[in-house]
């Protein structure tokens, strides 16, 4: 695994307190991940699995339980004041949802130009010379700055909120879901646009999704997350061409093929149940419950298996098993 | 600008009209005003209608008209006095309590509970009772009184908006604990407290005459509605005109308020009204006028 990354995230473990069972909800439970400089990093699992949290921690909206979010070297977690606001800055963040993440009351310029004020630029001239910039930047047409967000489509409003985080000048986009709620036609052009702030600016990117298919026209390298914790790490090619974990290969056979020839051929492997839950995860390996596989050693802490290089598996058969043989 | 515009087309020019009227007649009533509301004349007392005095005189022989005009001054008065009182700490509670949650907004909120849970007449007529009636008395009374409401409807427009992803957005861009509450809950808030503020100003008119009448609120000479039906209650069979008039005028800048804040209501609330929920709306504050 990389360490020398731009951000490296070490066991970090986000844990709830449910108000009315007062029981504990291990949302995030002792995830690492690492992203490099200029990287697209995808982190995939199924709803409730802890991504979001992860996400949401990284940029300070929730409170880490424990572990390290290290940024350029240093602990966001041990810093205080005016150098945590500093490097706080620069990792953004992008909501699934378009709609709610803009103000009603703000046109676009508006909301952008307070993005600015509060990123420290006091011209107002300079203001509307980077917005000017940072709508283009998106894809934007200037004419956009005096409109309300309610007379925008959802992609248009997806490019402003990309637009307003830019303006924090950040190394670092945490975009949770952030084509989600947009039509699939609008899709591809919001994760070409990811693509296009990376090759431009050197912009990094963690792209949380339930759905693999999504990530993996952009990412290097994907994170599969399960109940917490995450299950198989590996470069995009490895993951997908050889999933090693049973989960990622559930996951992967779940993805309809546009060949028809192979699609007929694509054995989807059914999970059975329900995802447990957080507050009482199984022992061992999380996944063991609803796994084809399980066996009795499955009860104990599975190894992290190297299955190549930058290729990794948390499962006692990794490697061993393999759930759907005709796939991807 | 275009704001106060959308606001002029949502109300109509009748409402507007009505609550203009009784805004001008309060703030120019001085220069209006044909003789001085308290001047006695006890030669002309109990005159009806006439050229001299248009709405005739009471038994002290004061011209009606002028104290009809002076009313309405201390009425409004008043009623802008208790809403900026009342809004304001009320705003400031339930922003607090909004924004912060937890043991601040328990607490808060259950002190709030409470003062909903008691009468707000009941709450200012016991503030009264101990501080002896007096205008500004029943001013502080009613906006102490006031305060419970405006402060759980703040808290509910901020507490929603606290978590909706545009603030959380601010809040990973950096901004400012004071610039989110400032710039965004607050006039978030200010809308609501607006739309509910212009159709409680009918109520609160209704509840100064109401003390006032009770003797606990203005105090004679100074004339205010519901003090002048008190003192022309004795002469309710030779001069009805002193009871109607007042009375009158309390009842249709009440409905004109009623009808202010329902339009507002109706044109910032994106699911209209239904008929039903109108009439039922109107059948409720009609029982109140009446009791």
């Amino acid at each position: 695994m990389m360490s020398g990354g731009l951000i490296n995230i070490v066991d970090l473990k986000t844990h709830f307190r449910d108000r009315r069972t007062g029981a504990e909800v291990k949302a995030c439970d002792g995830v690492t991940v690492s992203i490099g400089e200029g990287e697209i990093v995808g982190l995939v699992g199924e709803s409730g699995c802890g991504k979001s949290t992860l996400g949401r921690t990284i940029v300070g909206l929730e409170r880490p339980t424990s572990g390290k979010i290290i940024f350029r070297g240093e602990d966001l977690l041990s810093l205080r004041g005016r150098r945590l606001a500093e490097s706080r800055r620069q990792i953004q963040y992008i909501f699934q949802d378009p709609y709610s993440s803009l103000s009603t009351r703000q046109t676009i310029g508006q909301a952008i130009d307070e993005a600015l004020v509060i990123n420290g630029e006091k011209n107002a001239k300079a203001r509307r010379k980077r917005t000017e910039e940072l709508l283009a930047a998106v894809g934007l047409p200037t004419q956009i700055m005096d409109r309300y967000s309610r007379e925008m489509s959802g992609g248009q409003r997806q490019r402003v909120c990309i637009a307003r985080a830019l303006a924090a000048n950040p190394k670092v986009l945490i975009c949770d879901e952030p084509v989600s709620s947009l039509d699939v036609s609008i899709r591809a052009q919001i994760m070409n646009l990811f693509l296009q702030l990376r090759d431009e600016m050197g912009m990094a990117c963690l792209l949380i999704a339930h759905d693999l298919a999504v990530v993996r026209q952009a990412a290097q390298r994907v994170y599969v997350m399960y109940l917490g914790r995450l299950m198989e790490i590996g470069e995009s090619g490895a993951l997908y061409g050889t999933p090693s974990h049973p989960y990622t290969q559930a996951l992967l056979s779940a993805i309809p093929d546009t060949d028809p020839r192979q699609e007929r051929a694509r054995q989807r492997v059914l999970l059975n149940g329900d995802v447990p839950s957080p507050v009482n995860p199984p022992t061992g390996c999380r996944f063991r419950t609803r796994c084809p596989t399980a066996q009795a050693i499955c009860e104990t802490s599975p190894p992290a298996k190297v299955m190549g290089p930058d290729h990794i598996a948390a499962c006692h058969f990794a490697g061993e098993v393999n759930l759907a043989p005709t796939q991807h | 600008m275009k704001a106060i515009k959308d606001l002029y087309k949502a109300v109509g020019l009748p409402i507007c009209l009505l609550i203009g009227f009784f805004i001008f007649i309060a703030v120019f009533g001085k220069y209006l005003s044909p003789y001085d509301p308290n001047a006695q004349n006890l030669l002309k007392a109990s005159q009806t209608f006439g050229a001299e005095h248009w709405f005739g005189t009471d038994n002290l022989g004061r011209d009606t008209l002028s104290r009809l005009i002076a009313g309405a001054r201390t009425t409004l008065f008043g009623v802008t006095l208790v809403l900026l009182m009342a809004g304001t700490v009320g705003m400031l509670i339930g922003t607090i309590s909004g924004y912060f949650g937890g043991w601040i907004d328990e607490i808060l909120m259950r002190i709030i509970d409470f003062g909903l849970s008691v009468p707000s007449l009941v709450v200012a007529l016991a503030i009264v009772g101990v501080f002896g009636p007096d205008f500004w008395n029943m001013i502080i009374a009613l906006a102490i009184a006031w305060v419970p409401i405006y402060a759980r409807l703040t808290r509910g427009v901020v507490a929603a908006a606290v978590n909706q992803p545009y603030i959380e957005s601010l809040r990973v861009l950096g901004a400012s604990r004071t610039r989110i509450i400032v710039k965004h809950l607050t006039p978030a808030a200010l809308g609501s407290v607006l739309i509910y503020a212009s159709a409680d100003a009918g109520v609160l008119a209704l509840n100064i005459a109401n003390l006032s009448f009770l003797g606990l609120g203005v105090q004679p000479p100074q004339a205010e509605w519901g003090q002048m039906l008190v003192a022309a209650l004795p002469y309710l069979e030779e001069a009805p005109r002193l009871v109607i008039l007042p009375g009158l005028s309390l009842t249709v800048m009440v409905i004109g308020f009623n009808l202010l804040g329902e339009a507002i209501a109706l044109a910032k609330n994106p699911r209209p009204m239904s008929k039903r929920r109108l009439f039922q709306r109107r059948r409720e504050f009609l029982k109140e006028i009446a009791a």
